[in-house]
């Protein structure tokens, strides 16, 4: 049995799919759909017909697109810059939750009574594991599969006040983990332990520098030759 | 059936003298168009919107949400004075592309 409904809902994730289409502009089509269907369907036609019919008569999803793309211009890379300066704020606080868990694996050995280099070799071990970690799931989460119209809701409607809820978050418990874990190596640890720790973890993060834009070049790399170059 | 250029190239002065006649939304003035050119004039019915916003960007008409019969909310669009001016601009231009191809063409072929 046809379900109207259901129809128009994988329709508007066809033609939602461009960034081109705002989703006031999906709004209005579905509108126009809408009426056009209730136009055809007293002209004995069944509700499928006239809604093939319907869609047929708004065009092809690329060319919309791209006739919508001449006059969104400003959305289109209103919707990029958004997405970049949501890059570097997950960046930001990607590096902050980084120092608290080094941080607090140094905390945690110094209350074990560990040596200023098992401190230092841990804390650099636990940073690197977490690069690592988010360069896999950056690729996992890019080349999985998913609903288009989950995506697409994420570009349209950004939830601002859970993303400013979560960044909030993060913030206050880095800050919080971060001045614990420096009381307690202050407290617990002598100068000369902490002295070496900090040598160790030092190296690390060198090394860390330049090993991690390689990283990340290597998993864009795979992601652009798996979506950009595949496709045409 | 006009051609799709030609279609697309009327379309400004074709929704422009449709919303003249008072505030409308998309489907409506899509159907007025083919009724008024008694079915020669057929649109990819998703480029009217381009248009519509591209109209409303330049300040020719405004656009507004309203309730339709059925409950839902309807996009109407409604003539600016900037809209009415462009209009009679329209208007001459046409007119004489009409008036030059009637000279062309000589009285015979009118009454044909």
């Amino acid at each position: 049995m046809f379900q109207i409904e259901q129809a128009l809902e994988a329709w508007k994730i066809r033609i939602g799919q461009s960034e081109a289409i705002r989703p006031i502009d999906l709004a209005e089509l579905e509108q126009h759909v809408r009426d056009s269907v209730a136009h055809l369907v007293t002209t004995s036609l069944s509700d499928e017909e006239a809604f093939l019919v319907a869609i047929h008569r708004v065009g092809e999803p690329n060319q919309i697109a791209s006739e919508f793309k001449q006059v969104n211009g400003a959305h289109i890379w209103g919707q990029r810059v958004f997405w970049m300066i949501a890059g570097f704020i997950f960046f930001v606080l990607w590096k902050l939750v980084i120092r608290s868990v080094t941080l607090s694996s140094q905390a945690m050995i110094a209350l074990v009574g560990g040596s200023g280099t098992s401190m230092g070799t841990v804390a650099s071990i636990v940073s690197a594991l977490c690069w690592i970690g988010l360069a896999i799931a950056i690729y996992r989460w890019a080349i999985t599969e998913r609903e288009p119209s989950s995506l697409h809701e994420l570009l349209s409607r950004p939830r601002m006040q859970v993303l400013s809820l979560v960044a909030g978050a993060v913030v206050v418990l880095s800050a919080f983990l971060i001045f614990a874990g420096r009381l307690v190596v202050a407290r617990y640890v002598p100068v000369s332990e902490v002295g070496k720790s900090a040598e160790i973890m030092a190296l690390s993060n060198e090394l860390l520098e330049l090993v991690a834009p390689a990283t990340f070049l290597w998993v864009m790399w795979n992601l652009q030759r798996k979506f950009v170059h595949a496709d045409s | 059936m006009i051609p799709k250029e030609l279609a697309a190239a009327s379309s400004r002065p074709l929704v422009l003298s449709i919303l003249a006649r008072g505030e409308d939304y998309g489907y409506s003035i899509i159907q007025r168009v083919r009724e008024a050119s008694g079915g020669q004039i057929e649109w990819s019915e998703g480029m009217l919107y381009p248009v519509l916003h591209r109209l409303e960007q330049e300040g020719q008409i405004h656009s507004f949400w309203k309730e339709s019969e059925t409950g839902r909310r309807r996009k109407y669009y409604r003539l600016s004075t900037t809209g009415k001016q462009s209009l009679t601009i329209h208007r001459q231009q046409w007119l004489s592309v009409h008036e030059t191809l009637l000279n062309l063409w000589g009285p015979q072929q009118c009454f044909k």
